[in-house]
């Protein structure tokens, strides 16, 4: 006769435990460490006080962002000041443009200067304007290829959009049912985890199942597996924290069920109504006419009666 | 944990009484455990001394966030890996070296079927495949808990569950089948 496993756990639990040889005792006790004052172990972390120990790393890069902050401060104020001084000089190289020129009347020379001298702010500041001009004049024409860049592309966008309305239907509709396909897969997928998850909560608590999804969040790994893919009305939870009956796709419908009903219906998808989990872990798909002929209700508990081989369009997973 | 990481601080202060404390408190369970992964008295014992002198070097980044009997359980269990990985070993114990470990008390007579119960018993265990099989000597052999176990291999606690019941229907399929061939595939 096979043993149960509370046997073999029991006599597992009284395995006999093997003696340890004479003298590794004082093997080990001869490598254990000799002894360092308690200021000195370990050597660099310890010599700070306890609380600053622990909030090291935290402080250090606090530390950084502050310094990073500061020199962020500092640029940002230099580049207010070049700033200003830019428009300092753009205002006076217009007052200057806006004014009657002198040129015929040479400026008197002044007195303790010589005549050089007086002129050679003016040649500066022509020098600059004549920069000034040019650099405008670059933008204007970088401006403009901009604008022809901006056309051509509006051009090709355009040719782009009616080549795909002429061309591509068929694969438009191809595409969107792998697309579907991918996510009932997915949905499938999902419900077996859960499937999976209930039979483990059940197995360790004398074979009853959870009284919600919420109170299996030990055997689930993650929220994600709650939201069917096709199912845009709800999103996953980020935690188990936060997590609501919004962020689930599925109906728990045997909140009271046992391992003894394998042919009821655990989880149903409310995206995929043909997708149901039965409580012995299989996921069946099945087409609006095999739900309405097998899928029937007795005493308030849904059951997956068992028929003929379902069609193409359903099956067992 | 407080009394452990105040223990841990103590031992590396070089206080005595608590590294004799610490040492008698585990070495002999840790060298059953590391015995019964590796099927001889001599590695075990080396086992063991590598156990304790990578405790004593990594003793001051103990935070106490699990007891001590778990950290140390998980450092014996990474040296038996790294032992494995590194000559290449496999398990040495022969079938009958169950019986040959002292059991106590002598067995009465009406009793010898659940002898060789317990003596098909841990032969089968020792053939589990190795995450299993470690799985089973912490939880079952050594005691821990579920949650202590997960800490000591570094895993979940669902996947102990996981392992510990196909441990043990493996071991039902193998007591049933004399040639234990179902426990390896």
């Amino acid at each position: 006769m096979t043993p149960s496993e509370h046997d073999l756990e029991k006599l597992l639990r009284q395995a006999p435990r093997p003696n340890p040889p004479p003298g590794l005792r004082q093997e080990i006790l001869r490598s254990a460490p000799a002894g360092q004052p308690p200021d000195h172990a370990p050597a660099s972390a310890s010599r700070l006080p306890g609380w600053l120990n622990s909030w090291r790393f935290a402080l250090a890069a606090a530390c950084l962002a502050l310094a990073m902050l500061g020199v962020a401060a500092v640029q940002q104020s230099e580049l207010r000041q070049l700033r200003r001084q830019v428009d300092d000089l753009r205002q006076q190289v217009e007052a200057r443009e806006a004014a009657p020129p002198v040129e015929a009347t040479p400026a008197p020379p002044r007195p303790g200067g010589t005549g050089a001298e007086a002129l050679a702010p003016a040649a500066t500041e022509r020098a600059e304007l004549a920069r000034l001009r040019a650099e405008a004049a670059k933008l204007q024409s970088e401006g403009a290829s901009l604008g022809q860049l901006n056309a051509q592309n509006t051009q090709l966008r355009g040719e782009l959009a009616a080549l795909v309305q002429q061309a591509m239907p068929g694969e438009f509709e191809a595409l969107r049912e792998a697309k579907q396909r991918a996510q009932r897969i997915m949905c499938v997928n999902n419900m077996k985890q859960l499937g999976l998850a209930v039979r483990i909560y059940a197995n360790d608590h004398k074979e009853v199942f959870p009284k919600d999804v919420l109170s299996m969040s030990n055997e689930l790994a993650t929220t994600k597996i709650l939201v069917c893919p096709a199912d845009t009305n709800r999103q996953a939870a980020a935690s188990w924290s936060v997590f609501t009956p919004a962020n689930l796709s599925y109906e728990y419908l045997a909140a009271d069920g046992t391992t003894d009903d394998p042919s009821r219906v655990l989880f149903r998808c409310t995206a995929h109504r043909g997708n149901v989990g039965l409580c012995d872990g299989s996921v069946q798909q099945l087409s609006e006419q095999l739900q309405a002929q097998r899928l029937i209700l007795r005493a308030g508990k849904l059951y997956l009666e068992s028929g003929p081989p379902p069609a193409a369009t359903g099956g067992g997973q | 944990m407080h009394d452990d990481a105040l223990l841990a601080r103590r031992i590396l202060a070089g206080d005595p009484a608590a590294t004799t404390g610490f040492v008698d408190a585990h070495y002999a369970r840790i060298f059953a455990f590391l015995r019964r992964l590796a099927g001889c008295d001599a590695d075990a014992a080396d086992l063991t001394q590598t156990t304790f002198s990578r405790a004593w070097s990594s003793l001051e980044r103990f935070r106490g966030a699990a007891s001590l009997a778990t950290w140390l359980h998980g450092i014996a269990y990474h040296v038996w890996q790294d032992w494995l990985r590194r000559d290449h070993h496999e398990t040495t114990a022969p079938d009958d070296w169950w019986e040959d470990c002292p059991d106590g008390a002598a067995l009465p007579d009406e009793r010898a079927a659940l002898a060789d119960l317990r003596a098909a018993l841990y032969a089968a265990v020792d053939r589990l495949p190795a995450d299993l099989r470690s799985t089973v000597h912490l939880h079952h052999y050594q005691g821990l808990t579920l949650d202590e176990t997960a800490t000591a291999l570094g895993i979940a606690t669902s996947t102990v569950k996981h392992r510990l019941r196909t441990a043990l229907a493996r071991l039902q399929t193998a007591l049933a089948e004399p040639t234990l061939n179902s426990l390896t595939r």
